[in-house]
This record gives structure tokens, C-alpha cells and sequence, in this order.
């Protein structure tokens, strides 16, 4: 078995340790980060751009380019949500939390650092785990039913209440506002249209770009134009990016944590690896001595979705790679990427292809080192872009993020959606409620109605499927105890004392 | 005075052949090929595989645009009423002449609407079952369904897609009922085939040729009239038990109706040099299509067959949506 393992990396390595190969590895990473920094520009239209001109290049080429471009884009994502507070991508929404704060504290550098460590190390940990169970983990994808999937995203709905701040009734009210978005669009099992309006625009769902976009990002600039100039909560600092010791020591665990939720959940098709990040964040929050620093700058809100994030991007090419499953738009051009070069996924990849198979995975081993070595000399990059006023700041970030959204689907009323989220998303900074349950309600309510319905069409109604499989009363069980002990706050307190003694 | 004689012979074949000057000109800016999926399916790739030879052959950027929507019918009724000068085309495939028939309303006509350009691909559909099913034909397949009727699964890669309308189809000829499970797109479909979590599935060749070859699915029957090139040991439908059965995928291009003639025969030719090249006739197997060399006549044809077919088979199924 480890013998495997060297034999994989080592082929992995000879096949990316040629020039024209690390050229375009940095190339994609490179692309992958401005376009990410960008807000609401994603790798989607990036990668479909280039698409076509990858066709002239060896597949294995193409491809680890093409995925440089998707984990440097995450990157480059991450980086927007810390410095400005903009997800483009579920992850994101999650990185911006913290990430932000730290920011406002002037610590934007220490974020950016740890985020690329974390990784860094994520990927390295997950490549040997792909190496290793690559087989065994597309087994554990195929487990996985239509029940399964319905009881998995209960749990991580149970888990976005835990991720929120305040109230936890505010946050079980989000969680089913986003649920009610998420149910726009057309129905998957009878293809009726609902809740559209009779607006094309909206027949196929509000896209999670312009939900999030708004919610969170133009909402923050409404916040922030309302104070006056002196008492805005915009940090021009960065600060330096190489975390001290006692950062370190703060983040490892979560680190490795996040690498071990983001490796699991990476390899489940469909909401896993968006999934990954919320749970990760979920998990750091209740097992930390302190809750109440979630939120305002704690790094293992950072360091722990981070990771987990990139080893769930690393282990969804197992997935994509056996089953052709995408977890995303973004995979799912990768895919049509393999097609164009004439590979076929199927379970017998690795085995038929094990040069492509290991070399994309090494390369984005050596991708995240050279994302960490772009964001050194970057950061000084983003510094002078924050010295700028922020009132000529603001619109040139509403601009960019007007372009990005119109380019998801070349519609404009997805950017007067974009306007009314912002206005919503104002609201709810008004009234105290968080909008990160909201977009993990907004992005699991169709999936789960999705798993849910398909469940039953199967059985023809039996509901003894969620209790008969194992794997979907487990996770059922769990998110039920997970609710109890999060409704009953005589519990909490109780416990809270335990604690203090 | 010979210049004279040229200058005015020029202008006189100027004037008689404004036609092909006109084509001639054609593209002199880039021109939009309107995708009517999400980018990333196969429909977009081979949109995109497309655009770039075009670029190729007469020298402006083919530049693929998504909009998705409604089942295509965004895209459809956006070029149905694009100007008609060859700069707005349509990448399309079943959709646009099985929507007539199963949305209440549709704004755009499938026939009348477009000028047909090319015919570019064609494509089969499978019927994959899983292995521990322990069927190896379809007529076991169909016995096992009619001794356990609903109890028995089988998944699409959509309602109202293709592979549903299949099935359909094939349940009313062989007089069988099973219980329909509708996916999104057809990886998630294979995949929950291949964990045995439904029973079979019609779907296209791509996503599930690898699996049968690798033995995680049995394949028992193609839907097309002919064998397929990938598969050439599965029997078609119509030798396994319904004779005459045929459902053909077929990928088209488009331009609104009203296109001049000599633009539609300019692009139509190029399109037909493409799918001749080597290159891309492989690639096109590859991603589970049959090139086939169709001009503006045989894609309207084509159509034309296609919704009158649907709208027999829709309404007697039962499945209109709005």
C-alpha cells in the first residue's frame, strides 16, 4: 500500500516536473487568482473562455492548467471575501465571516496567510489520502442514496445554526428563508416552474453568485455608506501575512481538523464540498473554549474552512475523475474539458490514465505552493488597492461586481436581483441576523428537496427509507441531537457553568 | 479604357451577385453561438469544439454564449426573435422540438422560427441496468417489469429530457409501467445506478459507456435505429423486442428565420468541412456523438419529424407541464 503511494506521487511528480507543465500550472494558478479577485468573476467563465484553446495542448496539460485556474480562483475568492467581505462561491461566505473581522482589526495579512498554509498543508494531506484510498473513497461516494443525501444535508442545515451569530431561533428562521429562495426555479421531478413570476429569468433558480453577492456583500457596502466617513469599518492596514507563533498554534489543529471534514466530504457528489467549509466552521465554533470570539476575528474560523475547503476541491477529482460526477459549474466545465481532450471518466481512470489521474493531483500539490508564493509580493498589491478612498473604492467593487453577476448567465435582471438582495440583505443587518444560514438554506433547500422527493419516488412513499438505511438514520440521528442541544438553552447555560468551573 | 470595362463589368456582377457579396463580407465581426444549457454539459462542449473550428474556417471569433433556462426555451425564443443577419445562432438539440409539446406555453415555433443551417450530430441513447438486477436482455428486463410493475426504477437524466421521453415511449409500445426517477443531468443518474440505488436508466452514451465497460452496468438495448460505433455488441431496441423503435438525439445549428440564404449555405458549408476533419470527427465519437453531414434541408426535416413524433407521444403519456 505505501509502496503505492510513492509510486503514485512519483509518477505524479515526473509527470508535472517537466517546464512546459509548471509553466502552465502557475499560468492557470495566476489567471485562477486575478479572476478570483475579481468579485462575482468566477472560474466558470474563465475556464469556458479557454477552453476551446486548450484543445491543441497534451490533456494532462490542459487540465492542470485548467484546475490551477479553479483552486487559484478559490484562493483569489478567499482573498476578496477577507479584504471586502464579497463571497463568490459557498466556501467563501464562510472565509468572510472571520476573515473579514480579521481584516477590520487590521490583521487582513495574518488571514491571507493562514488561509494559504492551511491549504497548503490540506492539500498535501489529501493528495497522500488520494493516493492511498482513492478506490476505497469513490466506493464510499457510491453509498451514498438519494436518502442518504437527504439525511446528509438535514445534518448540515442543523450545522449552519451553530455557524450563525446571535440567536439561535434567528438563525433556524434564516436557514428556512433561504430554504423558501432555494426553492425558485424549476421543480426537478415534474418540471413545473415555481415561484418564477412567469420570469424567465428565473426559471432555472436565483443563482447562489446573486444571492450571495447581495446578501452579503452589497449589503455591507449600504452599511458602511451610511456612517460617516470617520467611523467606516474599512481597514487600510493588511498588516504582515507570515502568522506568529501563537497563530500557528491556534490553527494547526483546526487545520488539520478541516483537512479531515474537506477530504470526506470532498469525495460526496453534489453539496459536499460546500458543505465542507460550513461544517468545518460549524465544528471549530463548538468545540472551542470561547464561541463568542466566532465571528470577531478568530482564526480557527479561518485557518479550519480554509483547509477544508482546498482538500474537498483536491478529493472531488475523485468523484469527477471515476463517476464523471461535478460538485459545480466549475467542475462540471473541467469535465467537458477531459471530454474535448478525449478522456472518458470511468471507473477504470486511474488505472487506464494514472498519469493524468496523478498528475493533476501533484500538480495542485505544487499549485498551492505557488499560490502561497504569488500572495507574498501580491499582498503588498492589495495594501495600496486599500489605500485607495473608499468612495472611489465602493463603485468600482459595485462595477465589477454588476459585470460578474451579468456573466453567469447573460441576463441583466440578475444584476437588479443582485440590487434587491443588497437592499434585503441591509434589512437584515438592521434587524441582527446573520446571512450565512440563510445561503447554506438557500444552497441545500433544492438539493434536499431534490434527495428528499427522488427518496420517495423510489420507494413509492415508504418513509421507512430514512430510518432503514444506516447511513441516513445515523446522520438523522445526529442532526436531531444537534437540534435538541442547540433549542434548549437551560442546556446550554448548564453547560456553559461546567465549563467556567 | 480596360479599366473602364473592368470597373464597370465589376460593378455589374456587384449588383447581379449582391447575394454572394454579402456572403462574402460574412462574418466581418464576431458572431454569438447561443448555448441553451449551463456552460459545462455536452451540449456546450460540443458548442464550443465547434466555435473554435469555425474561427478557424472563416476568420471571426465564434463566441459561445450560455443562456440557460426553462429547459432551452430561453435561449430558443431569444434567437427565434434575433435579427435575422447570421451574427445570432443557436447550438440545439431535442429540447427545442419537444418543448411544443410539453410546456403549455412556448413563445417560439420550432419550424418556423429558425432557419436551419446544419445538421452536425447525431447521438443514441441506453438502457443500462445494474448488474445485481441479474437481467442480461431487454426482454428479461421487460418480463422482470411486468411481473413487478412500479416496484421497479428507472431513471432519466431530467423530465421531460430525451432519455425520459425514451422511456416513455418504450413503456406504451412493450405495454409495460415502471416508476420513473428523474435526475439532473446524467453523471448523477450513472452514479446512482452504478450504487444500485435505482434499478436502470436511459441516458446517453458519454456518461455511461465506461461503466459498462467496466462491468459496474449492463447495457441491454440502444434506442437508435442502428448499432452504435461505441457499443457495437448491444442491440438496438427495435431488434430486441419493438421493431421500428427509434429515438435519435440529433444537435443542430440554427439561425433566426429569414437569415439570407447565401450566409445560412456559407456556414452550412463550413460546418460540413469540420465535422469531416479527423481531428474532431474522433473527438465527437469520444463524446458519444455520431457526426453525420446535414444540410439546412435535412436539419428542417429532421425537426420537422422530431415534433410531430413528440407531440403524438407527449400527450398520450401524460406529461405536460406549464
Amino acid at each position: 500500500m505505501s509502496m503505492d503511494l510513492w509510486n503514485n506521487l512519483a509518477l505524479g511528480l515526473s509527470v508535472v516536473g517537466t517546464w512546459s507543465n509548471l509553466a502552465y500550472c502557475f499560468a492557470g494558478v495566476l489567471l485562477g487568482t486575478v479572476v478570483g479577485v475579481l468579485p462575482g468573476v468566477g472560474p466558470v467563465v474563465t475556464i469556458a473562455l479557454l477552453l476551446p484553446m486548450t484543445f491543441g495542448l497534451p490533456a494532462v496539460t490542459a487540465i492542470i492548467m485548467l484546475a490551477g485556474i479553479y483552486y487559484g480562483a478559490q484562493y483569489g475568492g478567499s482573498t476578496t471575501a477577507i479584504l471586502m467581505k464579497l463571497p463568490g462561491e459557498p466556501s467563501s461566505v464562510v472565509t468572510a465571516i472571520d476573515g473579514h473581522a480579521m481584516a477590520q482589526r487590521g490583521e487582513a495579512g495574518i488571514a491571507l496567510g493562514i488561509a494559504a498554509i492551511g491549504s497548503f498543508i490540506a492539500g498535501t494531506i489529501a493528495a497522500a489520502l488520494m493516493a492511498l484510498f482513492s478506490p476505497t473513497l469513490a466506493h464510499f461516494a457510491l453509498e451514498f442514496g438519494p436518502a442518504d443525501n437527504f439525511a446528509l444535508m438535514a445534518f448540515g442545515l442543523v450545522g449552519a445554526v451553530v455557524l450563525a451569530r446571535g440567536e439561535p431561533l434567528k438563525a433556524i428562521a434564516m436557514v428556512l428563508v433561504g430554504l423558501a429562495f432555494g426553492l425558485v426555479g424549476t421543480d426537478v421531478a415534474s418540471n413545473e416552474e415555481r415561484m418564477t413570476f412567469g420570469l424567465s429569468s428565473l426559471a432555472d433558480g436565483i443563482s447562489f453568485v446573486v444571492a450571495s453577492m447581495g446578501l452579503v456583500g452589497v449589503s455591507e457596502i449600504i452599511a458602511n455608506l451610511e456612517k460617516p466617513e470617520g467611523e467606516r469599518t474599512f481597514q487600510r492596514r493588511i498588516g504582515r501575512i507570515w502568522p506568529d507563533r501563537a497563530a500557528l498554534r491556534a490553527a494547526w489543529k483546526p487545520i488539520l481538523r478541516g483537512t479531515g471534514i474537506g477530504s470526506l466530504f470532498g469525495v460526496l457528489p453534489g453539496a459536499g464540498a460546500s458543505l465542507a467549509s460550513f461544517t468545518s466552521y460549524s465544528v471549530e465554533k463548538k468545540i472551542a473554549r470561547d464561541p463568542s470570539r466566532f465571528g470577531n476575528g478568530a482564526i480557527e474560523g479561518v485557518a479550519g474552512p480554509e483547509s477544508a475547503n482546498n482538500a474537498a476541491a483536491q478529493t472531488n477529482f475523485v468523484p469527477l475523475l471515476t463517476l464523471g460526477l461535478p460538485s459545480g459549474a466549475t467542475t462540471a466545465l473541467l469535465l467537458g474539458a477531459l471530454t474535448i481532450q478525449g478522456i472518458v471518466p470511468g471507473p477504470q481512470i486511474m488505472e487506464q490514465k494514472p498519469d493524468l489521474f496523478w498528475g493533476v493531483i501533484v500538480s495542485m500539490w505544487i499549485g498551492n505552493v505557488m499560490l502561497v508564493i504569488l500572495n507574498l509580493p501580491l499582498v503588498g498589491v492589495w495594501a495600496r488597492m486599500m489605500q485607495i478612498p473608499y468612495r472611489w473604492l465602493y463603485p468600482a467593487i459595485l462595477l465589477f461586481c454588476a459585470i460578474g453577476v451579468y456573466t453567469v448567465s447573460n441576463t441583466t435582471a440578475d444584476v437588479f436581483l443582485t440590487a434587491g438582495f443588497g437592499l434585503l440583505g441591509y434589512v437584515f443587518i438592521k434587524l441582527e441576523c446573520d446571512p450565512a444560514p440563510l445561503l447554506l438554506g438557500f444552497i441545500l433547500g433544492p438539493l434536499m428537496e431534490e434527495n428528499f422527493r427522488r427518496a420517495l419516488i423510489i420507494t413509492q412513499g415508504d418513509f421507512h427509507v430514512f430510518v432503514s438505511r444506516p447511513i441516513s438514520v445515523t446522520l438523522l440521528a445526529a442532526a436531531t441531537v444537534l437540534l435538541i442541544t442547540l433549542l434548549l438553552p437551560a442546556i446550554r447555560r448548564g453547560r456553559e457553568i461546567a465549563f467556567q468551573e | 479604357m480596360k479599366r473602364l470595362i473592368t470597373k464597370i463589368l465589376a460593378t455589374a456582377v456587384v449588383a447581379t451577385t449582391a447575394h454572394a457579396a454579402l456572403a462574402a463580407d460574412y462574418p466581418d465581426k464576431p458572431v454569438r453561438l447561443i448555448v441553451p444549457t449551463a456552460a459545462g454539459g455536452s451540449l456546450d462542449t460540443l458548442a464550443r469544439l465547434l466555435g473554435q473550428r469555425l474561427e478557424a474556417q472563416l476568420g471571426q471569433p465564434f463566441v459561445v454564449e450560455n443562456r440557460p433556462g426553462g429547459n432551452g426555451n430561453t435561449a430558443f425564443e431569444y434567437v427565434s426573435k434575433a435579427k435575422p443577419d447570421g451574427y445570432t445562432l443557436l447550438v440545439a438539440s431535442d429540447a427545442l422540438a419537444i418543448n411544443p409539446s410539453l410546456y403549455k406555453n412556448v413563445r417560439y415555433d420550432p419550424v418556423k422560427g429558425f432557419a436551419p443551417i446544419s445538421l452536425v450530430t447525431t447521438a443514441a441513447q441506453v438502457l443500462v441496468v445494474k448488474p445485481s438486477l441479474n437481467v442480461k436482455t431487454l426482454k428479461d428486463f421487460t418480463a422482470l417489469v411486468k411481473q413487478k410493475g412500479k416496484a421497479i426504477t428507472v431513471a432519466s437524466p431530467g423530465s421531460g429530457s430525451a432519455g425520459h421521453l425514451a422511456g416513455t415511449l418504450y413503456q406504451s409500445e412493450a405495454g409495460v409501467t415502471w416508476t420513473h426517477v428523474a435526475y439532473k443531468g446524467g453523471g448523477p443518474a450513472v452514479a446512482d445506478l452504478v450504487g444500485g440505488h435505482v434499478d436502470g436508466l436511459f441516458v446517453t452514451l458519454a456518461p455511461a459507456v465506461p461503466q459498462v465497460k467496466a462491468g459496474a452496468l449492463v447495457a441491454l438495448a440502444v434506442t437508435t435505429p442502428k448499432r452504435s460505433t461505441a457499443l457495437p455488441d448491444v442491440p438496438t431496441v427495435a431488434e430486441a423486442g419493438v421493431p421500428g423503435f427509434d429515438v435519435t438525439n440529433w444537435q443542430g445549428v440554427f439561425a433566426p428565420a429569414g437569415t439570407p440564404a447565401a450566409l445560412v449555405d456559407k456556414v452550412n458549408g463550413a460546418i460540413q468541412k469540420i465535422v469531416r476533419e479527423q481531428d474532431i470527427k474522433s473527438r465527437l465519437i469520444e463524446l458519444g456523438f455520431e457526426p453525420v453531414s446535414g444540410g439546412p434541408a435535412d436539419l428542417g426535416q429532421h425537426v420537422r419529424e422530431n415534433v410531430t413524433k413528440w407531440a403524438k407521444v407527449i400527450p398520450q403519456a401524460n406529461i405536460t407541464v406549464d
